[in-house]
């Protein structure tokens, strides 16, 4: 009876942990988003990690610094397939959006399946509000841009010149197209060589998930400008899927089998019924990857607005973790690698 | 007998190349290999071609030019019959071709001139979420 009684305490216990709280080195703040415990890529939770057999370090570690920032009075702009702009999730985050398309602000997603854009935005800028996620910055301004599946390179200059007029820090880009063509190179560097008043807008793109060396394509991602993102699993490795080259800046937390808890389209629209997709989910490449990063530098513009693009491209390159046991060169790059995982408590750790 | 074979040679490799479609990028030739999707055509009203890369891309009636100097603009919009549709910073122009059949050509030949940075179709492209 005893036993079974201190056996019944055990259970409860655990359950809780496992449901609402979180391990010793997560601040208490990141407990009040009820489904922060499963954002494995945010930081980690003891238990859930046991649960999911995940490495120790497979997070971005927000803690501690981390925490102190969230991207206020940064702004995002994310260019992706529709929003869900009244998610309770995004309360006041979104700022200014544009349709591509209608030429109009509703950004609404096209389909009903359509629910990537909400999944990058969640991953940046989910509100710290006693509900669902926790975004990497909780407090930043998005700027949301949607596009059309099957775009002119006119239109894709036009949504970047929105960006720049709605005066993003950031452009968060979780997709490609392999081929890039001279006008929007054009336009991307110059947005990181001139914008943010000649500091250099932050233009982060996704690498994708077709194993590829990009070293054989002109994707967006390979110029040299842009902030290119590949992707790592809960083992604290590079995705077999995540592609490669020597233009990659950075790795972070894409997931595999494990999904990366985030934002759904609410109600019955997007990927599942409910308003969030959980670790059990669909969302998980690259495109998760990217949003990440986005959400990490803006705490640093945060921290200091004053950092220009190739400082800040520095600062990522020096301070990332050099993980899956693989060389790094004298510059401590690895083509599979880039400069290593991000680690969001290592950049922000600089005055 | 040798000169009339050397002949025979070089109006076959004339024939080849020019029959060859292709575009500029940075400078160089991407060869691209017409799509013969009909239905796809029709509903976009776009001629189709693909890279050697596999990567499809839709040709209309538009092209993108960057010049080094604007003013020759006007000279270039009255020589191939185009019209001004949209100006991007930095000196990039959105023009429109009056036959999209011509567009390409019209691209390459641009591509020539000594004031022009770069041409290339508007083309329109798949947007592969990540």
């Amino acid at each position: 009876m005893k036993k079974t009684f201190l056996l019944g305490i055990c259970i409860t216990f655990f359950c809780f942990q496992g449901c609402n709280s979180s391990s010793d080195n997560t601040p208490q703040d990141m407990l009040s988003d009820p489904y922060t415990y499963q954002q494995w890529y945010l930081d980690k939770n003891d238990v859930f990690y046991y649960e999911h057999a995940i490495n120790d370090d497979a997070h971005i570690h927000l803690s501690s610094l981390g925490r102190i920032y969230s991207g206020k009075d940064v702004k995002v702009a994310v260019i992706d397939d529709g929003l869900d702009t009244n998610h309770p999730d995004l309360y006041k985050a979104v700022i200014a959006s544009y349709d591509i398309k209608t030429k109009t602000t509703d950004v609404s997603p096209t389909y009903f399946n359509d629910y990537h854009g909400s999944a990058v935005t969640g991953i940046i800028a989910a509100r710290e509000n006693y509900i669902g996620v926790l975004g990497v910055a909780h407090n930043v301004s998005i700027i949301f841009l949607k596009y059309k599946s099957s775009m002119t390179e006119s239109e894709t200059i036009e949504l970047f010149d929105k960006a720049e007029e709605f005066g993003a820090d950031i452009i968060s880009c979780s997709w490609g197209t392999y081929d890039v063509s001279d006008a929007v190179r054009d336009k991307i560097v110059d947005l990181s060589h001139n914008g943010r008043d000649g500091k250099g807008t932050l233009i982060v793109f996704a690498v994708g998930n077709d194993d590829y060396n990009l070293d054989d394509y002109n994707d967006e991602s390979s110029i040299p400008e842009v902030i290119a993102v590949g992707a790592t699993t809960k083992e604290n490795i590079r995705a077999g899927y995540s592609n490669y080259g020597t233009s990659l800046d950075i790795v972070a937390p894409g997931g595999y089998y494990l999904s990366l808890p985030t934002l759904d389209v609410s109600g019955d629209r997007g990927e599942n019924s409910g308003d969030y997709i959980l670790y059990n989910g669909n969302f998980s490449g690259t495109s998760a990857a990217a949003p990440i990063v986005s959400g990490a530098l803006a705490l640093l513009l945060e921290e200091n607005s004053d950092l220009t693009h190739d400082e800040v491209v520095e600062i990522l390159h020096l301070r990332s973790d050099k993980i899956g046991n693989v060389v790094y060169d004298e510059n401590g790059f690895n083509s599979y690698y880039g400069y290593g995982k991000l680690n969001v408590s290592n950049i922000l750790n600089l005055k | 007998m040798f000169r009339l074979v050397l002949s025979f040679c070089l109006v076959f490799v004339v024939i080849a190349f020019s029959s060859e479609d292709f575009y500029y990028k940075r400078g160089k030739k991407v060869f691209l290999e017409p799509m013969t999707n009909k239905t796809r055509t029709a509903s976009t009203g776009l001629l189709y071609y693909q890279t050697r890369n596999g990567i499809t891309l839709g040709i209309g009636d538009r092209v993108l030019v960057k010049l080094k100097n604007k003013d020759a603009l006007e000279s270039y919009i009255q020589r191939f019959h185009l019209k001004l549709l949209h100006s991007f910073h930095p000196n990039i122009f959105l023009l429109q071709t009056s036959d999209k059949s011509q567009t390409l050509t019209i691209a390459n030949t641009l591509n020539s001139f000594d004031n022009v940075i770069y041409a290339h179709p508007d083309f329109t492209k798949q947007m592969r979420k990540r």
